[in-house]
This record gives C-alpha cells, sequence and structure tokens, in this order.
C-alpha cells in the first residue's frame, strides 16, 4: 500500500488560495521588517560586510542628529501644508455638487481628476521646468501681475512651499472625488426634510454634512498623513534634498544614509522611528477623533 | 415677493462665484500639462524666450524625434534615450503585478469569506496588518535580500515585493461575504470541485470590483519609484518613472527640458488618454480605495 498523504479538495483548495499570500507575507514583510530591526542594533556598511552589535547606540545619535530634526521638521511643515490643502478639496467637492448639470460637472471632474493619473516624477518634473527662477513659466506669470520673481527650488524658504503645491497638484482631484462620494452617500431627504422645516443652507451644512462627512473626512486625513510622511520622489527629483539640506525629507534621508553613505545599521534605525511616528499618529488621530465623533 | 426675488439673486451670485472658482482652479490643473506640450513643440531658440511663448511660434516635432529614433541636432551629444524600452519595462511589470494581484486577491478572498478553519482569522489579521507596514520600513532588509540571491536588476526583484496586496484580499473578502451560500452549495451538490467552484461561479461573479481593483493596482505599479531606482542599476532594465527622473539631469542645461518635456507627453498621453474613456472604472477604483 501507499502511504500518500492526501488531502481531501477542499483542503488542497485552501492550500493553493492561501499558499502565495502567505509565502509572500514571510519571504517580502515579516522577514524583512525583523531584519531592519536586527540591523537597527548594528553598525553595518554595505559594502563591509562587517556588522557589529552596537545595542541602542544608532537611536541614540538619531535624538542628536541635526539632519534628522531637519528632515522631521521638512516632513512635518509638508504633512501640515496638504493637511490644510484638505480643505480646497471639500471646498471644490461642495462647488461641484452644487452644479446641477451632470455634463458640466463631468468635465471639471474629468479636468480635476487627470493630474492624479500624470506619473509622479513627470509631474516633479514638469514642475521643476515651470520654477525654473530665470525662465520660468511661473515667475513670468506672476510678474506680470505685479510679483517679485520668486526663487521657487533654489531657496531654502520657498523649496518646501513648492514641494507642496506639486504634491496638492497630483492629489487633488483624487481628493475631491473622495469627498464627492463621501458627500453623495448622505441620504438626499436629510436635506429635504430639513428644507421643510426652514433650515438655511448653513444650518444644513453644519448639522447634516459635516457630521456625515467625518468618516471620509477622517479617511482622507489618515491616509493623506501616512503617505505625505513618505514623500520621495519629490526631493529625489526635484531637489536632491537642495539646496544644501532644506528639502530633506524623512524618507530622503533614510535613502540617502543606507545607499549614498551605506550605512544601512544607522538607516534601519531611522526607518524604525519613521514606523514608529506613523504608528502612533495615525493611532492618535483614529482616537481623537473616535472620542469626539463617535462617543 | 421682494424677498424671494432677493435669495434668487444671492443664489445667482453664489452660482456665478462657484463657477468662477471651479473654471479658475481647472485651468490651474491643466495648465502645466499645456505648458509642457507647447514646451515639447519649441525649437531649441524658443525655450530661452523672455516672455515665454504659451504657443510655439515656430512649432516644430524634432524633439520628438529625438526621443523616439534618436535623431540628434547637430552639436549636441548626449546618450540614447531608450524610452520605448522603459516604457515596455513598466507596462510589462505593472500587468504581471495586476494579474497576480487580481488572482490572489479573489482566491484568498473567497476562502477568507466563505471557509471556516483553524487559524483563519489569525491568517487574516496578519495579512491585514502587514498594510500598516511602510515601505520604507522594509526596503533595505527587501534590498539586502535581493543581493543575497542574486536579483539584483532583474524583472522578479521589481515584481514580486507587489504580487500580493493585503488591501485587495481585504477588498476581495467583504465582495465575497456578499455572495449567497446557496451558489456554493448547490455546486458542491452538483459535485463540482472547489477549483470549479472558484473558476467557473466565484470568479466570474467578482468581475467588477476586480475591474475596479485592476484599475487601481496599475496606476500605483505605473506610479512606483523608489523601488526600482533601488533594485535596477542598467538602463536597460529600468521602468519610466526612473527613465524620467534619473536620465535628465535637473539642474543642467535648460535645453535638454525641451526633449524631457517630449518624452514627458510621450509616457503621459496613453494614460490619459486611456483614462478619459474608462474614467467610470478609474474613478470608483480610487473611491473604492477610499472606502476601505
Amino acid at each position: 500500500m501507499k502511504h500518500t498523504i492526501r488531502l481531501s479538495d477542499r483542503s488542497r483548495f485552501i492550500v493553493t488560495a492561501l499558499l502565495i499570500p502567505i509565502g509572500w507575507f514571510i519571504i517580502f514583510r515579516l522577514y524583512p521588517l525583523c531584519y531592519t530591526l536586527y540591523l537597527s542594533f548594528h553598525t553595518y556598511y554595505l559594502l563591509s560586510g562587517q556588522m557589529i552589535f552596537q545595542g541602542l547606540l544608532n537611536y541614540v545619535s538619531i535624538l542628536h542628529d541635526t539632519l534628522f530634526i531637519t528632515s522631521l521638521k521638512n516632513t512635518i511643515y509638508i504633512v501640515l501644508g496638504l493637511s490644510i490643502a484638505m480643505w480646497i478639496a471639500l471646498g471644490l467637492a461642495l462647488a461641484l455638487k452644487n452644479i446641477k448639470k451632470a455634463f458640466i460637472r463631468n468635465i471639471f471632474r474629468t479636468i480635476f481628476f487627470i493630474p492624479t493619473v500624470v506619473m509622479s516624477v513627470a509631474a516633479a518634473q514638469i514642475w521643476t521646468w515651470m520654477y525654473q527662477p530665470s525662465y520660468g513659466v511661473i515667475n513670468y506669470l506672476l510678474s506680470s501681475i505685479g510679483f517679485k520673481p520668486f526663487l521657487w527650488l533654489t531657496s531654502p524658504q520657498q523649496v518646501i512651499p513648492a514641494l507642496i503645491i506639486v504634491i496638492l497638484w497630483k492629489n487633488l482631484g483624487f481628493t475631491i472625488i473622495l469627498f464627492e462620494a463621501g458627500l453623495s452617500s448622505i441620504p438626499g431627504i436629510f436635506y429635504e426634510a430639513s428644507e421643510i422645516d426652514g433650515a438655511t443652507k448653513w444650518q444644513q451644512f453644519k448639522y447634516i454634512t459635516w457630521p456625515l462627512l467625518t468618516p471620509t473626512l477622517l479617511f482622507v486625513f489618515v491616509t493623506g498623513f501616512i503617505s505625505a510622511l513618505q514623500t520621495f520622489t519629490q526631493p529625489y527629483v526635484m531637489t536632491m534634498g537642495g539646496p544644501g539640506t532644506s528639502s530633506y525629507t524623512l524618507v530622503f534621508y533614510v535613502y540617502q544614509r543606507a545607499f549614498a553613505y551605506k550605512d544601512l545599521g544607522y538607516a534601519s534605525a531611522l526607518s524604525y522611528i519613521i514606523f514608529l511616528i506613523i504608528f502612533i499618529a495615525s493611532y492618535l488621530q483614529l482616537r481623537y477623533v473616535k472620542e469626539r465623533v463617535w462617543a | 415677493m421682494g424677498l424671494k426675488k432677493t435669495i434668487s439673486k444671492v443664489h445667482l451670485l453664489l452660482n456665478c462665484v462657484i463657477y468662477v472658482i471651479l473654471i479658475i482652479t481647472s485651468l490651474v490643473m491643466i495648465f502645466p500639462i499645456f505648458w509642457a506640450l507647447s514646451t515639447s513643440l519649441k525649437p531649441y531658440s524658443e525655450i530661452f524666450d523672455y516672455p515665454p511663448k504659451f504657443i510655439p511660434e515656430h512649432p516644430t516635432l524634432q524633439n520628438y524625434a529625438t526621443v523616439l529614433f534618436g535623431w540628434y541636432p547637430p552639436g549636441l551629444v548626449m546618450t540614447e534615450i531608450p524610452l520605448g524600452r522603459w516604457f515596455l519595462n513598466t507596462i510589462l511589470i505593472s500587468f504581471v503585478v495586476t494579474f497576480f494581484v487580481l488572482f490572489t486577491s479573489s482566491i484568498s478572498g473567497y476562502v477568507f469569506a466563505k471557509f471556516h478553519f483553524k487559524g483563519r482569522d489569525f491568517l487574516f489579521m496578519m495579512l491585514l496588518a502587514s498594510m500598516m507596514i511602510p515601505f520604507v520600513v522594509i526596503m533595505i532588509s527587501l534590498y539586502i535580500l535581493m543581493v543575497q540571491i542574486g536579483w539584483v536588476n532583474t524583472y522578479q526583484a521589481l515584481i514580486a515585493p507587489f504580487i500580493v496586496s493585503p488591501f485587495g484580499i481585504f477588498m476581495m473578502r467583504q465582495f465575497c461575504k456578499g455572495i449567497p451560500n446557496e451558489y456554493i452549495d448547490a455546486a458542491r451538490i452538483e459535485g463540482c470541485s472547489e477549483f470549479t467552484i472558484y473558476g467557473k461561479i466565484i470568479f466570474p461573479l467578482c468581475k467588477h470590483p476586480l475591474a475596479a481593483l485592476a484599475a487601481y493596482t496599475f496606476s500605483v505599479q505605473w506610479d512606483e519609484f523608489l523601488w526600482p531606482l533601488l533594485i535596477t542599476t542598467s538602463s536597460d532594465m529600468r521602468v519610466l518613472s526612473l527613465g524620467l527622473a534619473v536620465f535628465f539631469p535637473f539642474y543642467g542645461t535648460i535645453y535638454l527640458y525641451a526633449i524631457l518635456m517630449a518624452a514627458i507627453i510621450l509616457s503621459i498621453m496613453p494614460v490619459i488618454i486611456f483614462f478619459v474613456f474608462a474614467q467610470r472604472y478609474f474613478i470608483t477604483s480610487f473611491v473604492l480605495s477610499g472606502l476601505k
């Protein structure tokens, strides 16, 4: 008699279905996650091959690392700038909702959404060209309405706002669509009922739209926040972190540390700190909103 | 009567303001693309013009010829721009990743929704939790892993880290929960194997959410930049985003921008045209991604 293990059809199906996801999870997520943690306690240079255990030294050094502080500040600046800009998206979504003709609404929506399907790198390059201080079209347009030319990417003060504009340009359409979806999920009967009761537009907004839109708002903020914390493409393509280090972001700094200086141990510790920041911040946001909204 | 008239006047004014705001915003949103197009059609002599001209005075396709066929004007020495190769790489990688994501998301989403077995919820939570891991935390170890197994500068390395989407699994699980058990039970009574049930019943039912998931996965993959930057070393393995970023010097000579803009227009236009026609799927896909 042959002693082969015969799985039932059902078990075979389950195993087949979950084999790739679980294998993928272990090899491409869990293992790297643990290995980065392990690396973060060591000094390890990419080409040297020597790994020296250092305990928490990397983490301690990060706290005194001025470049880390600069990157953190810049990143927070971008996150705040983009969160404020979210309100523009909400305003535009409300404006779109006010347009009665579906055809016209669709045209606007398409135009707003087009930048979202433009590759981030392409967007960054187009804007770099437009930001050119001497030949750039933006300075020309500004000067034609009486503004002085800006330095944009070549000025330590203006570089971060310039990057925020680029990211905003790409994300605005997407955010508007999310807000629109949130708005259209509010049952129209609420508005009709309140109109019968003589509610003003403002009251409708305050007591119907706002509270019912909160889940969408929360989602837009948390995801926008998480992706803004990981800003990398724009500083890499547009400024290489410059001028000087004034547009270093956290992920850009990790990249530089790991792949320009080959300092993998330190970069691993940095990346864990970013992980921690993202984790704590999204947790706090979720809790704050839960308390204020659903309590 | 007077009050009603005032109210309708206020409404009219409000509508006008709304239209003005929307039109101005649309112009701002579309301008960069228009400007890239305009620059790409200019001869070098016009690139330096100040004030800049919005419509090129002597429009030319020479920049496109440079990008596509490597025709360089005399005096300009530059390495070749393998735009076609980058384009094919990007399409290949995005297609393979999307294919795997659709397969793994639908089949394991179905299993998580309709099968009961030990450890199911643990496995599901584990996969879901991996959505929380930012790429920056794993990229260094992934890179070392790729060096160790000799995958640097290969297609496998560009594809493998993205073949499963925890979000896709979650989305398909939610969808499959809504499929009536009777369908599945009836097929079992008929003697269908589990594989047949998945292939003949479940997969076809999942068509619509899968189309949205496909649009979403494809466009995210299309935009991928950091990982290809780390893992590719030769020009012929680059993807489009990388080629457009690394190939062209950004603080270099300004006339290169004319060529760069031609390359950019060539690479974004197919997507924009595709988007304008398949808008519905794109937009639902993005909204779905927002409804997690």
